[in-house]
């Protein structure tokens, strides 16, 4: 990617501070990919063009009077459709909220404003969150391929330089899913260290408002700017960011389960990175934290009845406004049991003990973000070398879902390429609140790994998309 | 939703009450395995991590 949007979410902030480059101009170039790109992956539902230009255009005046409103001015990104954006609409890929705009913003997006963010659009979320599918949006590195979900419309939009970053949100995976998918960096940070008010809820105990961008220090800069306490959401308690700390490689912990099964050009980038640690100097040991068929079965069933408490009167009154799948699902949390759900309950406190464990004797704990490369649309289940066939969706949740019962923060950071061109992630998880340690260390995994930037090119492109 | 069986949307949904069998098979047979006291349901709501409060 090259010219104004090719530039990174903190670069474009520097050239805006340092008079090279106005707001408008920023966003006129993110304007210009979305005309080129939305065609081929429709990541952008809703594209507040002239509202962006009228906002860049009072970040601009600002900046000719010295005025700074933070670290973000003048810098357009998008939002998932599932995030309030005063006057924007908020439908969260669903018919059952046609035609509602949101009053007010979301803390979150109040939070990025004061920083100087402007809000170009909202992208494409699967149904309400729930799902991985995202249609009709697809991946700007095959649009062939799906973007994965649920926040599958800020990772294409931001993989194919729509915006220079992105908030999604992650309740069993779904910034660092798409992240891994297209290409970027995502992080689901520590449970209750971002407000979620003005947030349509997928499933209270387990939702996180996360940034998802090209490279890891965007997401450092969005993070910083989203953290805080938030009367208005009881989670964010105790929310805080612990200072950063020099990332150490010396004692890696390799999540051991979530290994298999693995997609063989997926393992060939893992395998490359791990010997790379190795011969920096790192000892690695594999470890075992839980059973994943465990893990998977406990966030469904607390997230399925969670989301049908929040759905239960839409369900009751207007059942036929929901997508196929997510009426199933809908149906089915309306059949668990509390005694259920409440032991699930009790079995994330152990997962969060035993986690907690393995952080206290190791410098860096990684697992693999996803089994496998971005999956056809059309094909509902996954099919691996060694036989064992996974329905799509749920494997794709798979590698996510520890951290999201536990509560840890965890980020999806690009490290390879497959033969195909389809990028491939790693996950690292850290202690509560040390989301500036996990990306540290991401970052520091990523130099190791070799990790070089491509750009996609939109189908029939002459490869001179401004 | 008062009753499942006659809701029509399910049958295009068999598989469902599968899906949730085998979910709570699951989560069932682990809880047979944890300590029968003290180990408490999460409620992050209230409070997400009581062992790392600032200071």
């Amino acid at each position: 990617m090259t010219g104004i949007a090719g530039l990174s979410l903190t670069q474009a902030a520097a050239e805006v501070r340092g008079g090279r480059l106005s707001a408008r101009e920023l966003v006129g170039a993110c304007l210009r990919r979305i005309e080129r790109w939305e065609p081929h992956i429709a990541a952008l539902p809703f594209v507040m063009a002239e509202r962006s230009l009228a906002e860049a255009a009072s970040c601009d005046a600002e900046a000719a009077a010295g005025e700074w409103r933070g670290p973000l001015h003048g810098v357009p990104i998008v939002v998932k459709d599932l995030i309030d954006v005063a006057g924007a609409p908020t439908e969260a890929g669903s018919r059952q909220l046609a035609g509602n705009v949101a009053a007010e913003d979301a803390t979150v997006v109040g939070r990025l404003r004061s920083a100087g963010a402007i809000i170009l659009a909202k992208a494409n979320t699967h149904e309400f969150a729930y799902g991985a599918l995202t249609p009709p949006t697809r991946n700007p590195w095959d649009t062939d391929r799906m973007p994965g979900g649920s926040s599958g419309g800020s990772g294409a939009a931001v993989a194919a330089g729509e915006a220079f970053g992105a908030l999604g949100t992650d309740s069993a995976g779904s910034v660092r899913e798409p992240s891994a998918l297209c290409g970027l960096a995502g992080l689901k940070p520590t449970y209750g260290n971002v407000s979620c008010r003005g947030v349509i809820p997928l499933a209270w105990s387990l939702d996180t408002v996360g940034p998802m961008t090209r490279t890891i220090d965007d997401s450092r800069v969005l993070i910083d700017a989203m953290v805080g306490r938030d009367p208005a959401d009881p989670a964010t308690r105790s929310a805080r960011l612990r200072p950063p700390t020099r990332p150490r490689l010396r004692r890696v912990a390799l999540l051991g389960e979530w290994m298999t099964p693995m997609e063989p050009e997926v393992g060939a980038v893992l395998g490359s990175v791990l010997d790379r640690l190795s011969d920096a100097g790192a000892e690695i040991e594999e470890v075992r934290v839980v059973d994943p068929d465990e893990v998977i079965a406990t966030i469904f069933l607390i997230l399925a009845s969670e989301a049908s408490a929040y759905h239960r009167r839409w369900l009751q009154e207007h059942p036929e406004r929901y997508g196929e799948d997510v009426l199933a699902y809908l149906e089915l949390g309306m059949r668990l049991a509390a005694v259920d759900y409440v032991d699930a309950q009790r079995l994330r406190a152990v997962y969060r003990d035993r986690l907690d464990e393995v952080l206290d004797t190791a410098d860096l704990v990684v697992a693999p973000s996803q089994h496998v490369t971005a999956p056809f649309p059309d094909r509902e289940e996954l099919v691996f070398a060694d036989g064992t066939v996974l329905p799509r969706d749920l494997t794709l949740i798979r590698p996510l879902s520890l951290c999201s019962l536990t509560g840890h923060p965890a980020a999806s950071i690009p490290v390879g390429w497959s033969p195909d061109g389809l990028p491939v992630g790693i996950q690292v998880i850290g202690r509560p609140h040390a989301e500036h340690h996990v990306l540290a260390s991401g970052a520091a995994v990523q130099d190791l790994a070799g990790w070089e930037p491509r750009s996609p090119q939109p189908p029939n492109s002459d490869r001179g998309v401004p | 939703m008062e009753d499942d069986r006659t809701d029509p949307g399910n049958e295009e949904h068999a598989d469902a009450p599968d899906l949730a069998a085998l979910l709570t098979g699951v989560v069932r047979a682990a809880a047979l395995r944890l300590p029968p006291d003290r180990v408490l349901p999460v409620v992050y709501a209230v409070d997400p991590f009581p062992d790392h409060r600032p200071g």
